[in-house]
């Protein structure tokens, strides 16, 4: 490829990029929102109090969130791979309201949407992978 | 041939000069079929015109208002005054005949052929305003559907620019947003009913906002124009909406074909109206007043001339 059309490539792949960045903010929020209530989950560094605390932060915090990306009207224009994703598994995307639908703590919701369960714990057995 | 008879209104001549031959009168009956036929034939130009709203504003609209939006158009465009205008003539003219058919009626002798003459030289004015109406009409109809069939294209090009990814990532959307707008208020008391999560000021603007558009909604839904359009809508997507409105002016064009089949018949009646006035005129003079009139005695008349 000469170098004028790999310069082309390059700015349209940014403003690719870019645009798509400008676009997915609500759903950018949710998942880093979201990432740090699952961190909160499973982080070995936290107590209990510390666990608890946190959670109820991201949670109060996804709310609001899940609200926008649900309510966000500009939604239905674009088809990224990010936004196609979301929406492919409600009760995971939207972990807060599943949960509350469910009427299950945050974080059995989540093992559960995962197909952890206490039973499938104890038959777990140690092996090489 | 004076040519004053014929520009001159009927009503202007005086009797003695519709009788003062009847070739005059079968020329004169003549040249005004001719005419009646050359402005039907070849009809002048109407500068009288509409030029469609556009399709880009329309397709905006909801499927309601729509109708009213391109009426509203049309009522602002030269061709809307122009038909009004004859609309208007049209009625007046229809007065006239009913008039001048009484006074046909009521007369007799000359005086009742001058009448008849004034009157199919009035049904022939009223043939051409009804052609004129009829064409705009026409025109009317044609420009309706032209912006029917531009609207239909655009809804259609939006659907097909659809890809099925797209189109089964909207209904996942759609879905979502059904199964949260459904579970909402159940969330609402079990999130919020703890003093651990008092709802965030997004959440109480929002509830804000949200109970005046439902207010707003509510009146708009309660508004006598709203219930009227949605009536005359009934149950139908807009795709169907536009296309049984396109059926409707596609309807009023056929009905303007027919209509011109019946005007046509009109004028060849008034043609045959013209020349049975013409033969009575002939039928009044008999053979013995033709004769004196071209002059049998013309050569007794010169006699003295001789004698004397």
């Amino acid at each position: 490829m000469t170098k004028p059309a790999l310069k082309y490539v390059v700015a349209i792949l940014l403003n690719i990029a870019v645009f798509s960045a400008a676009n997915a903010d609500s759903l950018e929020n949710m998942e880093r929102e979201r990432a740090i209530l699952v961190y909160s989950f499973i982080s070995p560094d936290l107590d209990d109090q510390q666990r608890s605390e946190r959670i109820e932060i991201s949670r109060n915090r996804l709310i609001d969130l899940e609200r926008l990306f649900l309510r966000d009207k500009s939604l239905h224009a674009k088809n990224s791979a990010h936004i196609r994703a979301a929406f492919e598994n409600y009760d995971l995307t939207f972990l807060v309201h599943a949960a509350a639908e469910t009427d299950l703590l945050l974080t059995d919701h989540w093992l559960d949407q995962l197909g952890i369960s206490t039973q499938s714990l104890m038959t777990t057995q140690l092996g090489p992978r | 041939m004076p040519i004053s008879y014929l520009a001159k209104p009927a009503y202007l001549r005086s009797h003695k000069h519709l009788f003062c031959g009847s070739q005059l009168h079968h020329l004169g009956l003549f040249c005004f079929v001719l005419a009646w036929a050359f402005t039907w034939l070849f009809p002048s130009a109407q500068a009288a015109n509409w030029s469609a709203a556009s399709s880009e504003r329309l397709v905006k609209l909801p499927p309601a208002y729509l109708a009213k939006a391109i009426e509203r158009d049309f009522s602002n465009s030269a061709l809307a005054d122009a038909l009004t205008d004859t609309q208007t003539q049209l009625k007046n003219k229809t007065q006239t005949l009913i008039d001048l058919r009484q006074a046909v009626e009521q007369s007799s002798g000359a005086l009742q052929i001058e009448l008849r003459h004034q009157y199919i030289a009035e049904k022939r004015h009223y043939l051409e305003l009804l052609r004129s109406h009829q064409e705009y009409r026409s025109k009317r109809a044609q420009t309706k559907i032209k912006i029917f069939k531009r609207l239909l294209a655009k809804t259609q090009r939006a659907k097909s620019s659809l890809t099925p990814q797209r189109a089964a990532m909207i209904e996942k959307q759609t879905q979502a947003r059904v199964r949260f707008e459904r579970s909402i208020s159940q969330v609402d008391t079990k999130l919020f009913t703890s003093a651990m999560a008092p709802e965030s000021r997004y959440g109480k603007a929002y509830a804000q906002n949200l109970s005046a558009i439902n207010q707003l909604i509510g009146a708009i839904k309660a508004h006598p124009m709203s219930n009227q359009s949605s009536s005359d809508q009934g149950e139908l997507s807009r795709e169907d909406y536009i296309r049984h409105l396109r059926e409707q002016v596609e309807a009023d064009l056929a009905i303007i074909q027919q209509e011109k089949t019946v005007l046509a018949y009109m004028g060849k009646l008034v043609a045959l109206d013209a020349m049975a006035l013409a033969e009575s005129v002939n039928d009044t003079k008999s053979d013995d007043q033709i004769l004196s009139h071209f002059g049998s005695s013309q050569i007794t008349s010169g006699i003295n001339f001789f004698t004397e």
